[in-house]
């Protein structure tokens, strides 16, 4: 099959040359505004990372280069340098990045 | 401090109130084209991630929600052919308040998550290599899990399209053993079709398995 493009990732986004257009509205869980901060942005990519570019998506199209893969939810505990504790929930999303490798042989000379 | 914005991790990017712009140069690694794949452009932004989103900016100030960690490589010679796989992981934080443990919260049993009985359950032999399975019109699982019912189940299993595509394979990873009454696997994906072909890749599994379609 055909690549993935990137309006298949991201729903009416164009590029050209030198830019990639991303419509806010293909950014889900976004409340888009004039300003969003750029954390919600980049979180709001991941997740439509996520939704896409999924294992069974690869497993039906080998030219998937991409996975990821939503891990548990995680409580972290920081400390500050008074010692003040915060608490913080972390949600991890693993991708992972499938390259075409070639094996080398292994020459004696090089040990 | 204040939280990174949209240029400190993309220089140059502007934005809308309805759209993202991310200039090309902004994206590691990339040459761009009047037309990058997807995944070209999703690697791109994750790069940019990797190199902005350390683990230290987020230690030296907490209010960086997002970190990246590093890239760790690995080849998967269970493809062919091989393939060189890069795994990173983003992490997103948020604040959370976790009650404190009192003995009072122990009291009353969790409550196991409801239960639906399986769409479709089908018995095949265990050595079974290339059953067709027609799915009832147009079907839609989450979740497969094999049982075994008597004997033993060794080796793969693999669950295909009549195109050929593959629905999923077990096949990149080292063989599994179950003896009877033990459930195998269970896997956690969507899936649409309406005719499937089952093996188990092994002559030398012996016995019968139970197949059950979950929603």
């Amino acid at each position: 099959m055909a690549e993935i493009t990137l309006a298949e990732i991201f729903p009416g986004a164009s590029q050209d040359s030198t830019m990639v257009m991303i419509p806010k509205s293909a950014l889900p869980s976004l409340t888009a505004i004039a300003e969003n901060r750029g954390e919600q942005l980049m979180a709001a990519i991941v997740l439509r990372a996520a939704a896409v570019f999924t294992e069974a998506a690869r497993a039906a199209d080998a030219s998937r280069s991409i996975v990821v893969e939503r891990g548990s939810t995680r409580i972290d505990r920081t400390f500050d340098s008074l010692g003040n504790e915060a608490q913080w929930k972390s949600d991890p999303f693993e991708f992972q990045l499938f390259v075409p490798y070639t094996p080398e042989p292994i020459n004696a000379d090089n040990y | 401090m204040t939280e990174p914005t949209l240029g400190n991790v993309f220089p140059g990017a502007t934005q809308t109130v309805t759209a993202v712009t991310i200039p090309k140069t902004a994206l590691p690694t990339l040459t761009a084209r009047s037309v990058n794949s997807g995944d070209q452009i999703a690697a791109g932004l994750l790069l940019a991630l990797l190199r902005f989103y350390t683990p230290s900016r987020r230690v030296a100030d907490s209010d960086v929600s997002l970190v990246v960690q590093e890239l760790v490589p690995a080849i998967d010679t269970f493809t062919t052919p091989p393939q060189l796989v890069e795994s990173l992981t983003v992490l997103l934080f948020r604040p959370a308040t976790i009650p404190q443990l009192t003995a009072d919260a122990m009291a009353g049993a969790i409550a196991p998550p409801p239960t639906s009985p399986p769409l479709v359950e089908i018995e095949v032999p265990a050595n079974v290599s290339g059953q067709e399975i027609v799915l009832a019109g147009s079907f839609t699982f989450t979740r497969l899990r094999f049982t075994v019912l008597e004997g033993f189940l060794y080796g793969y299993l693999g669950l295909f399209e009549s195109s050929g595509a593959t629905a999923f394979d077990t096949n990149q990873h080292p063989p599994f053993l179950a003896e009877a009454g033990e459930t195998v696997i269970a896997w956690s994906r969507s899936y649409s079709n309406t005719s499937l072909f089952l093996t188990t890749y092994s002559a030398n599994s012996q016995g019968r398995i139970k197949i059950s379609f979950e929603g």
